[in-house]
């Protein structure tokens, strides 16, 4: 029966050893039990004796240094015998699965928000590299020479511009450069330090005027209006900015249109769909897989469970829960503490009853006897 | 040339420069030469300055500020660093004291060599990285070389040159291999310290700027350097930086390296928490405060004996896989 | 002013009951009580920090034994209660106690203060036990260097029961190192008396590693002086170990304010107070002299360690 005789474990920690001398040719018939080779290690010469009988078939030749486990020779049947199928049976390493991109690569990727998997698909056969990765990914907010200036339209009396005017004093890459409000009485104070600098008309002026770089809008009291100034103003080609407080998570793969403003907290979830110029207050969610149109408003704490579906001009007080599945029709309105588990139709206002009655302590009061 | 050859040529040398050092340690008499045979060839060559000793660690460390202090320089090799416990009073409460508390009128320029590490199933107390004990210690140099390091020069040093007492910590694993050379997959650098054991920076890139800063000594080199090599394959450049001298810790030469990259990982032997880590980390925080991507990444071992069982003593231990894991994770 | 202890380097040259080695070791001993009576009683006037372990009723020991050692080149290495030995070796006084009250004119500028001290070569540390191996390893040191130096260490009975103890004496033994161990037995190890502390005869401690063991009633420093040269000469000529097992009394708190003994024990000690025992051997005239100008000079030099700067790290 032929054998591989490969290199024993001979002392504690001796992971390798090298052929020193062999003792038997190839060819020669041993015995069990007959020393065939010495090999060395750190530490000491060791006689390896042959397992069994046969024709020895040296593998390893004097002077290579083996691991333990590696075969130092052969043992066969007949003189002369093929090694092959020994050496084949022998324990394969586990040869690695190809890769089609390297780790960097793959880091990359999720910084950018790169699809690799449709990376990978355009260069079959190659390993995608970082390089690939960073000639397609948008660039993160990297530092640009030139801070975007922002031009706030709006809410100068109801609060919604100092929102506004917060969220982008924490923007690095953005500087508010001036409000204009319609109310003239707000002309020349200042919001949160910045100046109000006249009226909404003016947009286009200061535009021309390069005064700012791109616009976004405040005020939200009317949703009408506010989609007016917005669709007047994109036509006119003013670049609309997007909002996002710092403290809000924009998650993977969601995406918003332009003139969006997201205050603190917010959380929009994977692959939700926000449209354009919509205003939502601090700490509303929009779940996974939500879309939304635009020109919405949204008081403070309005959450979205998932892949809810929002129309256009719809305004929600605060403090509301959309369950998941639902949709709400255009221009609906939804006041503060709804619970929705249905559709809301276009144009529907939905409403709650409190359960809680008002009561004056002074009529109480007067109706007591005496 | 491996990690052990240099130490052995080092102590050959250092014996035939200076008459005056001298060597003691259990079971140095050739051809034994030493649990670990750093050393053979010493005792036969100079019979009467290389003296095997009874098994009485307190008294070596001992007697090595005695000689010290007498104007002789002592070598002193404690077989397993587990063992350096039962010196433990003589190196904090005398060795390390004299000079500072005679006012400067003494010196005790001593060595103290010991081998540390696990890897190889000795069990719970022939394992241990217990150099994390010692660095504490005011007046105390601890060493504690790479395979990346000439280690020999640095042994040098700590024998011939050195005023005060040296720790100098040796990794078993680290004996037999081959010490680092430049080449296609890893460039070295060696940057001096001002206590004269250069801190070695490696790269795994040659072009670009690096992803992360990798910092480790002594045995840890045998893992990062080939987690170094194998990560240049999915171009994760890294820069490692391998102090010598653990204590004084070169807070500059680290410094310099994290800051050009925000991204830092620290790797070391020894047991998880109030460890060398502990204080590059703080070290780091207070001079890259806000210029860090984020914090610190530390990779130790677990708190805990290290079993003899091969299987279990690997999962103790600080492993490829888990320098890997820690590199790719501070680059999220 | 003249130490009252300068003395030529031929010791062994006197012979007993010589009335200049009485004298000699009488100012020696009169020096020793007077500081560390003074050094108590500055500690009250809150005048030294830390604490002080005094030598009252053993300064025979240190007298005896330094006395007979070549002052110029051996080596000395005590323990905590090592005033008496620092004076017997040195005379400085003046530097002991700048030392102990934290002045830059301290023998280790107020770094060290009584439990470390070092001048030339002496050397003292507070670990119980843990000069011995160093005085081992100087012994070692003295021996490859040739020097003819030997190294006398102190130990009380206390520390005797200190592991590393005898893993110096059998090294010392093994290497035949040039080394005089002095046993202080004062029967006590800080409050815990012999019997409490050790077992079996602790004076037979060293015979396992066949050190030559004396053991001596410390009451009459000549005695002790005597005894001492024979064993310091066999270990410098024969450059090996040897022990001096000293019985002794500590009249004296073990340290400020650490006492207790009952006093009637102690005062039966007081009553062969060994510094008595020689003083009324001596001429009264001579005495009295001298008594005086270790008084003045012990209290010049606590006058000159209150003038003189704070040490500074």
């Amino acid at each position: 029966m032929s054998m591989l005789i490969r290199l024993p474990l001979v002392a504690p920690n001796e992971e390798t050893a090298t052929v020193a001398r062999w003792r038997k040719a190839t060819g020669d018939f041993v015995h069990s039990g007959d020393p065939v080779c010495e090999i060395e290690t750190t530490k000491a010469v060791i006689e390896i004796e042959a397992p069994g009988d046969g024709y020895l078939q040296q593998i390893a030749p004097e002077g290579k240094s083996l691991r333990v486990g590696e075969p130092l020779a052969a043992l066969t049947a007949t003189a002369n015998e093929a090694l092959a199928p020994l050496l084949a049976a022998a324990p394969v390493t586990v040869s690695e699965p190809t890769r089609r991109w390297t780790r960097k690569a793959e880091i990359m990727a999720r910084r950018m928000q790169v699809d690799l998997e449709k990376l990978a698909a355009k260069h079959p056969g190659s390993v995608i590299g970082e390089t690939e990765v960073m000639a397609v990914g948008k660039e993160a907010p990297a530092e640009t020479d030139r801070v975007e200036r922002v031009l706030v339209l709006g809410g100068a009396l109801g609060g919604s511009a100092a929102l506004v005017l917060d969220a982008l004093a924490r923007i690095p890459t953005k500087r508010a450069v001036g409000v204009l409000d319609r109310e003239p009485a707000t002309h020349g104070s200042s919001i949160l330090g910045i100046p109000v600098v006249g009226s909404t008309s003016q947009a286009e002026e200061l535009r021309q005027k390069d005064f700012y770089d791109s616009a976004v809008i405040a005020f939200n009291a009317n949703l009408h209006e506010r989609a007016e100034l917005f669709e007047k103003l994109a036509a006119r080609g003013i670049p609309f900015t997007n909002v996002v407080d710092v403290t809000a998570d924009v998650r993977l793969n969601a995406r918003m249109g332009m003139g969006n403003v997201i205050l603190a907290f917010c959380h929009i979830g994977p692959f939700a769909l926000l449209g354009d110029n919509n205003f939502l207050s601090t700490a509303c969610c929009i779940e996974h897989h939500c879309r939304l149109g635009s020109h919405c408003a949204f008081g403070p704490h309005v959450a979205f469970s998932g892949r809810v579906t929002v129309g256009n001009q719809v305004r929600f007080g605060m403090m509301i829960g959309i369950e998941p599945d639902v949709t709400i029709g255009h221009e609906a309105v939804i006041a503060s503490g709804s619970i929705l588990t249905r559709n809301v139709p276009d144009r529907t206002t939905v409403k709650v009853h409190p359960n809680y009655s008002l009561r004056s302590r002074q009529e109480a009061s007067d109706r007591a006897p005496g | 040339m491996t990690y052990l050859q240099s130490l052995r040529n080092a102590l050959h040398e250092a014996f035939a420069k200076d008459p005056r050092v001298h060597l003691i340690g259990e079971d140095v008499l050739d051809p034994y030469g030493g649990a670990f045979k750093v050393t053979a060839g010493l005792q036969a060559k100079y019979p009467d300055r290389v003296l095997t000793t009874p098994i009485s660690e307190a008294a070596l460390v001992g007697m090595s500020t005695g000689m010290a202090l007498r104007g002789l320089l002592p070598v002193v090799e404690i077989m397993f660093g587990d063992f350096l416990l039962l010196g433990a009073d003589q190196i904090v409460n005398h060795a390390t004291k004299f000079a500072s508390m005679y006012n400067g009128k003494v010196r005790v320029p001593s060595v103290i060599r010991t081998p540390m590490g696990a890897g190889r199933g000795y069990g719970p107390t022939h394992s241990q990285s217990l150099e994390k004990m010692f660095l504490g210690v005011p007046n105390l140099t601890v060493v504690s070389p790479t395979h990346a390091h000439d280690p020999g020069a640095l042994l040098l040093r700590a024998i011939l040159e050195d005023p005060g007492v040296v720790l100098f910590i040796e990794h078993k694993l680290l004996y037999p291999l081959p010490l680092v050379e430049a080449g296609e997959s890893v460039s070295i650098e060696q940057v001096d310290e001002p206590n004269g054991y250069p801190t070695t920076l490696l790269k795994n890139y040659h072009a670009g700027a690096p992803d992360v800063t990798v910092i480790a000594y002594g045995g840890m080199s045998r893992i990062c350097v080939p987690v170094m090599e194998q990560l240049a394959e999915d171009e994760v450049r890294i820069l490692a930086v391998f102090p010598a001298s653990l204590k004084p810790l070169p807070v500059a030469t680290l410094r310099k390296a994290a800051e050009e990259t925000g991204r830092v990982v620290i790797v070391e032997e020894g047991t998880e928490g109030f460890n060398w880590g502990s204080e590059a980390a703080a070290a780091l925080y207070e001079s890259l405060w806000r210029r860090l991507e984020v914090p610190i990444k530390r990779v130790a071992s677990r708190e805990s004996i290290l079993p003899a069982a091969k299987h279990m003593e690997e999962q103790v231990m600080v492993r490829a896989d888990t320098v890997q894991a820690a590199i790719l994770e501070v680059m999220q | 002013m003249r130490a009252c202890n300068e003395m030529t380097e031929a010791p062994s040259s006197w012979t007993t009951g010589s009335e200049k080695l009485a004298r000699t070791l009488f100012s020696q001993m009169a020096t020793i009580r007077r500081v560390e009576e003074r050094l108590l009683q500055l500690f009250s006037e809150g005048l030294l920090n830390g604490t002080v372990h005094t030598c009252i009723g053993q300064e025979a020991c240190a007298v005896g034994v330094v006395n007979a050692l070549a002052k110029s080149q051996d080596i000395i290495v005590s323990n905590h209660r090592g005033h008496g030995h620092f004076l017997a070796y040195c005379d400085d006084v003046e530097g002991l106690i700048g030392e102990l009250m934290g002045r830059s004119t301290g023998v280790c500028g107020g770094r060290g203060g009584s439990q470390h001290l070092h001048k030339n070569n002496f050397y003292s540390n507070g670990i119980l036990g843990g000069t011995v191996p160093v005085a081992t390893g100087m012994a070692f040191a003295e021996k490859q260097k040739h020097t003819g130096s030997i190294v006398t260490i102190f130990v009380g009975d206390g520390a005797m029961a200190e592991g590393v103890i005898y893993e110096s004496l059998n090294i010392a033994a093994l290497w035949e190192l040039p080394i005089l161990f002095v046993v202080e037995h004062n029967g006590y190890a800080q409050s815990t008396p012999t019997h409490l502390e050790h077992a079996g005869r602790l004076e037979a401690r060293a015979e396992p590693f066949a050190i030559p063991i004396r053991v001596l009633e410390a009451s009459d420093p000549c005695s002790v002086y005597h005894a001492a040269c024979e064993v310091v000469g066999g270990v410098r000529r024969e450059c090996r170990p040897s022990l001096l097992f000293l019985k002794t009394y500590r009249l004296g708190p073990h340290s400020k304010g650490d006492e207790t003994r009952h006093p009637s024990e102690v005062e039966e000690h007081r009553q062969r107070d060994p510094l008595a025992l020689l003083r009324e051997k001596l001429d009264p005239a001579w005495r009295e002299g001298v008594e005086a100008q270790i008084t003045e000079r012990v209290e010049r030099a606590i006058a000159a360690a209150q003038q003189a700067p704070w040490a500074e790290l």
